[in-house]
């Protein structure tokens, strides 16, 4: 072995020892990676230059599928409800886990109990909360519109107006944000207090240290829950299945990419030109995510970092 | 001492290696039949899987309960190359797996399979461009069910036994039947049934072609939607509060509804505030479901033997048939085992005489593509928000439908 060979200094030999402990460390993650990910990945790249039914051998048919893409329209119609469904979910998911977060990081009892609850809807299956939430968002009897009512506001058919679909998913999203909520109430615990004071001292109020202590020092956090809202908004998939099926919700104002994917797959045996648009959305969430990290330099900070 | 130790170590050997052989020689096929369903069902179908691998000890079925995402999850099982000996499979969907070569045609096992023993529409759902695919397991028909204290308060009679209303005259009670603000005299109407009730039909029986722009679709479409929104007789989608037909109908809040299957029959049971009873939809006909047991491509020779053998049991004996009859809540698509489920409760004789009346699910490669279609005509049209024209709903589906027929998308 390479590690064995007489001219190899004493040094450079601890080194490859030392990275071969590292990698037989990782092993079994790298081995599951290159197995379930990578392999699949590279197999659905392949399918994706195949016309594939599941149940019959792939025949290769080039760029077919790719060309088909860009002439169907219910891609587009899928891409345009994703894209809406992430300009409403992820500020108002950010919004809501940062506000929660705020209000926790008060000295207040019963803190942990309060944490608790507001973390425990993002365990419940993605069958139930659906199901809870049609319940909820019932036109008629539904507590939302019941509370509305009370206003004197009348509540809309958020499941079956095509307009209040979307609004209504985000809605359910927002009940998940236990998740982002608690990074960043570890975030905010991580601001040194003295800033806060010094700043008091200079006469700061309550909104100016804000804006000019806690956002720059939540920063990286903040960067960090705002790209997995990103990517997890534009993979939107079990909330609206789990409410409309495949079908796509009234008038495919529910029908997001991944579910026109799944429904290309096993629905109308599509399996090859469901392998193109998922790599057509992967390609779409890589310029995006590529775009977000291209921005970072101007607004997310990090201790001890030296601006040019 | 040594040698006699080999002699008993080598006489060991030898009876463990003969043991084996003996073993594997006497070991059973096994066939894994894979299924979808309830609790009740799961029960139904394990009591007929038992009895045949009592009866016998060739052949063992081993069953594979898949209770939700059945046609994703046998997919990819396929997809995989881990291909089930047995699958139950929906009539609609023979044609999507056999033209796609999943299937096996029965050919083969012809002089064995005694056609006459099934009811004539069951055997001819399981047949795809003239090839027999499956043996007809289980079915539903479709019923009407109403509140028969409702229907004697307004001076209604129910529909005589046998005796079917016409559309017209179930337009005319449900009128009758409705208080406003305090119930509906419909459930709500679900147009793929009405199409079939008034005659029309998805596709022609070879499912070549669009029948869609006939008359029948268009009548029904606007029958049901003035039922709803000109007469007032039924719930809006908003007013169905997400519950379904039955739940409204146990709560009194309708008083009859159509397209219900045998499986409602533990839930009505269960009603003691008023009197129900059931009669044949409006129109005479519908929609019927019939289920199939059927043997993929890629089982082969022994196997496919024995699966086979385990389909022909399980769908065509009484001693499993009468099984599902028992349920109360599953049609047996044998004849002998049909009529021991018209006695198991009142009504239930209805079922039975709808097979002749009823058709099965239309027939297609890509039903899934244009069931889309239908869903689409029914969702756009039967809305309170910027509802689409019938005549322009079933247009759009009709031109869509064909274009998939012809083979593009």
């Amino acid at each position: 072995m390479f590690i064995f060979k007489k001219n190899l200094s004493s040094k450079k030999r601890r080194l490859l020892l030392e990275n071969l402990e590292g990698y037989l460390f990782i092993s079994p993650w790298l081995f599951g990676f290159i197995v379930f990910s990578l392999w699949a990945m590279f197999a659905s790249l392949y399918y994706s230059f195949t016309k594939w039914n599941i149940l019959s051998s792939p025949q290769l048919i080039g760029l077919e599928n790719y060309k088909d893409m860009f002439k169907d329209p219910l891609f587009y119609k899928s891409l345009r409800n994703t894209f809406y469904f992430t300009l409403l979910a992820v500020p108002s998911q950010m919004v809501v886990a940062l506000g929660l977060a705020l209000l926790l990081n008060q000295k207040i009892r019963g803190q942990q109990i309060y944490r608790t609850v507001y973390y425990l809807p993002t365990v419940i299956s993605g069958a139930a909360v659906a199901l809870l939430w049609m319940i909820i968002l019932n036109p008629v009897s539904g507590v939302i519109n019941r509370m509305l009512g009370w206003f004197g506001i009348e509540g809309p058919a958020w499941m079956l107006d095509p307009k209040w679909v979307i609004p209504a998913l985000v809605l359910m999203t927002l009940w998940g944000v236990g998740g982002p909520m608690v990074i960043f109430l570890a975030a905010l615990q991580g601001v040194p207090r003295a800033l806060y004071e010094a700043a008091e001292i200079d006469g700061a109020g309550l909104f100016k240290r804000f804006i000019h202590i806690t956002l720059p020092m939540i920063s990286p956090v903040l960067f960090f829950n705002f790209l997995m809202a990103v990517i997890g908004s534009l993979k939107v998939f079990s909330s609206a299945f789990f409410m409309f099926g495949t079908e796509g919700g009234p008038r495919n104002s529910a029908l997001f990419s991944v579910l026109y994917l799944f429904a290309n797959a096993f629905h109308y045996f599509k399996m090859g030109y469901a392998s193109a648009l998922a790599w057509g959305l992967f390609i779409i969430i890589l310029a995006v995510t590529l775009l977000v990290f291209k921005s970072s330099p101007l607004w997310v900070y990090y201790e001890g970092e030296l601006k040019k | 001492m040594k040698k006699s130790l080999v002699k008993i170590l080598g006489h060991l050997i030898l009876l463990i290696m003969l043991i084996s052989i003996v073993g594997v020689a006497q070991a059973k096929i096994e066939v894994r039949f894979t299924f979808w369903g309830g609790k009740e069902e799961k029960a139904a179908y394990e009591e007929m899987i038992n009895k045949f691998n009592t009866l016998q000890d060739k052949i063992e079925i081993v069953p594979v309960h898949i209770p939700d995402r059945y046609e994703e999850k046998v997919l990819t099982m396929i997809g995989a190359g881990d291909i089930p000996d047995i699958m139950a499979i929906g009539g609609a969907h023979i044609p999507a797996f056999a033209d796609r070569g999943a299937l096996q045609g029965l050919d083969l096992y012809a002089p064995r399979i005694n056609t006459e023993v099934y009811y004539s529409t069951a055997i001819d759902a399981m047949r795809w461009n003239r090839i027999l695919y499956a043996l007809p397991f289980r079915m539903n028909t479709k019923q009407m069910v109403y509140n028969l204290d409702m229907l004697t308060e307004a001076g209604i009679t129910p529909p005589a036994p046998g005796e079917a209303w016409t559309p017209e005259e179930y337009r005319i009670y449900a009128k009758t039947l409705t208080i406003p603000g305090k119930r509906w005299g419909s459930g709500f109407p679900w147009w793929d049934q009405w199409l079939i009730q008034f005659g029309g039909r998805v596709l022609n029986e070879a499912g070549t072609e669009c029948m869609l722009n006939r008359p029948e679709a268009l009548g029904s479409l606007k029958y049901v939607y003035d039922l709803i929104w000109v007469d007032g007789a039924a719930p809006k989608p908003e007013e169905m509060a997400g519950q379904g037909n039955s739940a409204l109908f146990m709560a009194e809040k309708i008083a009859m509804f159509t397209d219900i299957g045998p499986w409602y029959m533990p839930v009505l049971n269960g009603i003691t505030k008023f009197k129900w009873g059931l009669g044949l939809q409006p129109g005479g006909s519908g929609e019927m479901e019939v289920v199939g047991l059927t043997i993929p491509s890629g089982v082969k020779d022994k196997q496919r033997d024995a699966a086979f053998e385990a389909i022909a049991f399980l769908t065509g004996d009484p001693r499993s048939q009468d099984i599902l009859a028992l349920t109360k809540t599953q049609i047996p698509c044998l004849k002998s085992s049909g009529i021991l489920f018209a006695k198991q409760f009142p009504g239930a004789e209805l079922f039975i005489q709808a097979i002749d009346m009823q058709i099965p699910q239309y027939k297609s490669p890509d039903s899934r593509a244009i069931g889309s279609l239908i869903g689409e005509v029914r969702n756009t049209v039967l809305t309170s928000f910027d509802p689409v024209p019938p005549e322009e709903a079933l247009k759009k589906a009709y031109e869509g439908i064909n274009k998939i027929l012809e083979g593009t998308k």
